[in-house]
């Protein structure tokens, strides 16, 4: 099972700055308005440039813990700009439109918002456990 | 993909700390999954030592008594390897060291004082061996701690599925150089060719030049199947490797430092010497070097002779003409195979080998010959032999080189970040990209290297631009 959240956008007007903003936006209202967020540069394929988007681990503050491996950050999802093949895919031309898109895993954000550590009792069908949200 | 840093040093130096250079390369999208510092709980008491007299131990059937030189005293060890001698070097673990587990202290075995362990590979974690003790390169110095002479950081990469020239260690060094801004040093080999050309010995013949855009060969004779140097099995175990023979450990060697995927086959054993790349016939079998006997179907890509397959093209070879003990003519392979077809073939075998996970991810045709070379020089040195003249090389369509037109304003439409000529010039020259300036406008015309296929316009250059900068200065919005 595999569950994500999109996010697309395409306009004359956006870029890889305001998706950041966008992003790390999201992240602070999920996870606090202290969150550091950092960019990594990443590959997808319908994606270009494409990076990966981490936050200071909301478990250990950045300390290091075994969520984060002791590194201190989390990887929290996958983003980028549209790339140009999608773009013409759907007739739009990359010369005058662009676009920014990102995917998030549920579980991932449920994980880290609620200190849930095992990832199976999203699926478990335990009322002891969905009665809490 | 393991890389241990001492052989990453070969080809660039390193400016920064292992941690924070792994920080700067999964950054810029080379991500470091792991460090592992091989040797870092060896501690101070496992040291280097000579073993200066060998006796045995009366009563006991495998026991021998060591005196083995520190540089600084004698001490006696009682051991039961059966591969030490006299004059050998070796890993000493003194009283008060910890190997693994196991507290070195002194004890009394059979009326002898023992005052330490000679280690195995796999005691010291750097080897599955545990059939004797590490022999040391005689060059060692006495007294050392052994994690300075035996001691190795290993960064474990996830390469990207795009990028097939990360899957090598001098790709992985071009990346360095450009993101420290050091110089890249790639091994030149220099060849001594003698005796009958290489294309009188070997004829090849390439069917089906669409699944095989490249096929190169080279022939070396007069070689002599050893074990390979202690560097290079060192290495190779670092990398996840384990050593076989000189000749298998140096197309394994080459695989890991060029990228190129390379195969031994013996040269007396290869039929009529003529090497046919076609797709398998209808109910064509082969045993590989596993010895395990696969059916073929017509849509996989073969490596015959006149009378029968000899191996998977870029999966694994044949038994029937493999390298063996007393093989003493090598034909080497450096070819270059289309990516779908080896992993379709890989998968419906259910073979997926380190040569085949390569060429998925597309390799560069242009490493044929360079890796062959460099194999070449390296058997030359640790297997003897003649390295024949030139190169059979059934290449029919070389690519053209991609250029790209290519300006500042790119970088800033996707971006946001506003960038000089200059600075874009530089960025890309350093990964290796041709770029020639328009003096007129912030426009460039960027020449792509064969080496990287997977850029092909310009949003590609505006992700290496940005690669480049260290301080992820798209600002937000
Ligand atoms: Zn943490």
């Amino acid at each position: 099972m595999f569950h994500q959240v999109e996010g697309l956008l395409i306009d004359e007007y956006c870029t890889m700055g305001d998706l950041k903003g966008c992003l790390e936006r999201l992240a602070r209202a999920l996870f606090g308005e202290g969150r550091q967020v950092r960019f990594r540069g990443s590959y997808f394929p319908f994606t270009e440039p494409s990076a990966e988007m981490d936050i200071d681990c909301p478990i250990c503050a950045g300390v290091g813990c075994r969520t984060c491996k002791y590194t201190g950050w989390i990887e929290m999802l996958g983003c980028g700009m549209v790339h140009p093949h999608v773009l013409r895919g759907v007739g739009y031309d990359p010369a005058k439109y662009r676009g920014f898109a990102f995917g998030i895993g549920p579980e991932r954000v449920a994980i880290l918002r609620h200190t849930i550590e095992e990832i199976r009792l999203f699926s478990a069908n335990d009322l002891r456990f969905l009665k809490q949200f | 993909m393991k890389v241990p840093l001492s052989w990453l040093k070969e080809y660039v130096d390193i400016t920064m700390p292992p941690e924070a250079l792994a920080h700067t390369l999964t950054m810029a999208g080379l991500e470091v999954e792991a460090i592992e510092y091989i040797g870092a709980d060896w501690g101070e008491d496992i040291i280097t030592a000579q073993i200066a007299h060998l006796e045995k131990v009366a009563g006991s059937d495998h026991l021998s008594y060591a005196r083995v030189n520190t540089g600084t005293e004698e001490l006696g060890i009682i051991c039961g390897a059966p591969n030490i001698k006299q004059g050998d070097k070796v890993p000493l673990a003194r009283v008060g060291a910890k190997v693994g587990d196991l507290s070195i202290g002194e004890k009394k075995t059979m009326g002898y004082h023992s005052q330490g362990m000679l280690c195995s590979p796999r005691e010291l974690g750097i080897g599955n061996d545990h059939s004797g003790i590490y022999i040391l390169d005689p060059a060692t110095p006495l007294g050392q701690k052994l994690v300075d002479v035996l001691g190795e950081v290993v960064f474990e990469f996830a390469i990207k599925a795009n990028r097939g020239d990360l899957s090598s260690i001098i790709g992985i060094a071009r990346e360095v150089a450009a993101l420290t801004k050091q110089e890249l040093r790639i091994p030149q080999p220099v060849l001594h060719e003698r005796g009958r050309p290489t294309a009188e010995m070997v004829k090849v013949t390439v069917e089906d030049t669409d699944l095989c855009p490249r096929y190169s060969a080279r022939i070396i004779s007069n070689i002599e199947i050893g074990p390979s140097p202690e560097w290079m099995g060192r290495r190779l175990l670092a990398a996840g490797m384990r050593p076989i023979n000189n000749v298998v450990d140096i197309t394994n060697y080459v695989m890991l430092e060029f990228g190129q995927p390379l195969h031994g086959f013996d040269y007396d054993l290869v039929r009529h010497h003529h090497i046919i790349v076609r797709r398998a016939r209808p109910g064509e079998e082969i045993v590989t070097l596993d010895g395990v006997k696969r059916k073929l179907t017509p849509d996989m890509l073969l490596i015959a002779d006149p009378e029968g397959p000899i191996a998977i093209a870029g999966v694994m070879g044949g038994a029937i003409s493999e390298v063996n003990d007393n093989t003493t003519t090598v034909l080497l392979e450096a070819a270059n195979f289309q990516a779908a077809s080896v992993r379709r073939t890989s998968v419906e075998l259910g073979l997926r080998t380190d040569a085949s996970s390569r060429f998925e991810k597309r390799l560069d045709p242009e490493l044929t010959v360079a890796g062959a070379n460099r194999a070449m020089q390296l058997m030359a040195e640790h297997a003897g032999g003649t390295v024949h003249p030139g190169v059979v090389d059934c290449y029919p369509s070389p690519p053209q080189p991609r250029t790209i037109t290519f300006s500042t304003d790119d970088v800033e439409w996707l971006t946001a970040v506003k960038v000089t000529q200059h600075e874009v010039v530089e960025a890309l020259s350093w990964l290796g990209f041709i770029v020639v300036p328009d003096e007129h406008s912030n426009s460039m015309q960027v020449t792509v290297p064969t080496f990287r296929p997977d850029v092909v316009e310009s949003a590609d250059l505006v992700e290496e631009v940005l690669r480049m900068m260290h301080d992820q200065p798209a600002g937000s919005r």
